[in-house]
């Protein structure tokens, strides 16, 4: 369990970006943080990570035994200083006294990329680096996964194994994003930040599926299979393209 | 004559792997052009390429002619990459203070650029405190004050929020026409009705060239990120001159 409670944020001569925030995670889900630019969805994280010391508040990860949190950040660039991704993906494992071939492997191959395993991160294209990024959080096996806009640059593939391989971890993943689609396929809950703090906090459908809450207004877009499920009148909307595509040929 | 033509283009890693294999590509006076492909498949290097920044590269080794006929403006996938200045109007400033432009001009220049985008409420602002989002809109806005006469543009809309998101869109769709464009993306959804041309780039080669309901076969095939409806669709082998491509 993650417990956020009373969360203020104040940037140095910058502007206060939470006031009280207030949310707790369950243990093992995937929470989306959603949002327009600027109403502190990448500092949530920094401070979740530890980055940040929260101006007022305190968030509270399991029961505070020195929980681990990997935290991949929204330029992937940020994140990459070995001579090669294999180096990369060894670093957080090898800091943990974890089984280091076995945890970059597994991390490798989970988001298949082991055919980069030697090549200089640096050198390689920004969805590429991206995930290697996000391979050298996973080898780590923290006890809570953040990841910074972990879809940007990803191609149908990637975006597929990243979800599916987030889908299986069995550990906290709190994922800042404005993939609507993403969020809606693989993540157990969303919480919607705006200025004035938290907006809105539930299940995936009750926030991205719901008519009545406005998300254009807070810089995010309707899920397209939500807007799909909308336009041929089925409900609830499917959560991927499978499975619209079994609601159709059962309809027939 | 082609405002942009690449003839036979190969680009070479550092382990000798080509990245880029004789792709030839040509872009008209206001045509709009999708560069579409997986990752790593050569799209950034490409626009790189059409834009005369990989000579001198360390590591690559590029043959082939690429040939322009008018200017370039290139906005970077990573928006850092190319913001210099503390302050906003001082950074798009730059380009212009470059080419020798009057002061009053660059101003005047900056100023109906910025509402055009709608972005004049970041004209005071320091780059540093921006967000991701608001660093694409202020290098775009650094490269439309140029004028050039091609736009490339390298995941213009990667890590926006759904409004400056709208913003980047209609910028596109008010240019159109006006000012060639070569737009890379790989989550193509908001583009396949915007575009004249698509060159699909599959592991470094041309794969599919055409109109975007030409190519999406191809699309499909390169792990391109299609809109939902499109997924369904090409999934359940409906015709395709009868597959969405938007939605």
């Amino acid at each position: 369990m993650i417990e956020i409670t009373d969360l203020t944020f104040e940037y140095e001569d910058g502007p206060r970006v939470f006031d009280g925030l207030s949310v707790d995670i369950e243990s093992g889900q995937t929470i989306a943080v959603c949002g327009a630019n600027g109403t502190g969805k990448s500092t949530l994280l920094r401070l979740l990570a530890g980055l940040l010391e929260p101006t007022a508040g305190r968030i509270q990860i399991g029961d505070g035994d020195d929980p681990s949190v990997g935290l991949a950040p929204e330029t992937p660039a940020d994140g990459l200083f070995a001579a090669t991704v294999r180096e990369e993906v060894a670093f957080f494992p090898k800091n943990r006294d974890l089984d280091v071939d076995t945890r970059v492997e597994g991390a490798l191959s989970a988001l298949g990329i082991e055919h980069l395993a030697d090549r200089t991160p640096q050198n390689l294209s920004e969805g590429q680096k991206r995930l290697v990024t996000v391979a050298s959080v996973l080898s780590g096996a923290p006890d809570v996964v953040g990841l910074d806009e972990p879809t940007s640059g990803l191609d149908a593939e990637s975006w597929r194994r990243l979800g599916e391989r987030l889908a299986d971890l069995s550990e906290t993943i709190m994922l800042v994003t404005h993939d609507t689609d993403f969020a809606w396929q693989y993540a157990d809950r969303v919480l919607v930040l705006s200025e004035q703090g938290k907006e809105r906090y539930g299940t995936t459908s009750a926030v991205l599926a719901d008519p009545e809450f406005d998300l254009g207004a807070h810089g995010l877009r309707v899920p397209e299979a939500v807007t799909w499920a909308r336009a041929h009148d089925v409900d609830p909307p499917p959560r991927s393209v499978g499975a619209a595509v079994d609601l159709l040929e059962g309809s027939e | 004559m082609s405002l942009l033509a690449a003839r036979d283009v190969t680009v070479t890693g550092p382990d000798a792997d080509p990245i880029l294999q004789n792709v030839s590509l040509s872009i008209e006076d206001g045509e709009t052009v999708l560069l579409a492909g997986g990752s790593g498949s050569g799209k950034s290097l490409l626009g790189l390429s059409l834009c005369g920044l990989l000579e001198n590269r360390p590591g690559l080794s590029v043959t082939g002619e690429v040939e322009r006929s008018g200017s370039v403006g290139l906005l970077f996938q990573d928006p850092r990459t190319q913001l210099v200045r503390e302050r906003v109007r001082s950074d798009v400033a730059f380009g212009l203070e470059n080419r020798g432009v009057a002061p009053e001009r660059i101003h005047e220049l900056i100023d109906t650029w910025a509402e055009r985008l709608s972005v004049t409420h970041l004209l005071d602002r320091e780059i540093a405190g921006l967000s991701r989002g608001e660093r694409t809109l202020v290098a775009l806005l650094g490269v439309l004050v140029t004028e050039p006469d091609v736009i490339v543009l390298d995941e213009p809309l990667a890590a926006l929020d759904a409004t400056n998101r709208s913003l980047v869109l209609d910028t596109i769709d008010s240019l159109r026409g006006e000012t060639a464009l070569l737009v890379t993306e790989q989550h193509v959804s908001p583009l396949l009705t915007r575009v004249d041309r698509v060159l699909v780039l599959e592991d470094g080669e041309v794969g599919a060239m055409g109109s975007a309901r030409e190519v999406l076969p191809a699309l499909k095939r390169a792990r391109v990120r299609l809109p939902f409806s499109t997924q369904v669709a090409l999934e359940r082998d409906v015709p395709i001159e009868q597959v969405p491509l938007t939605g």
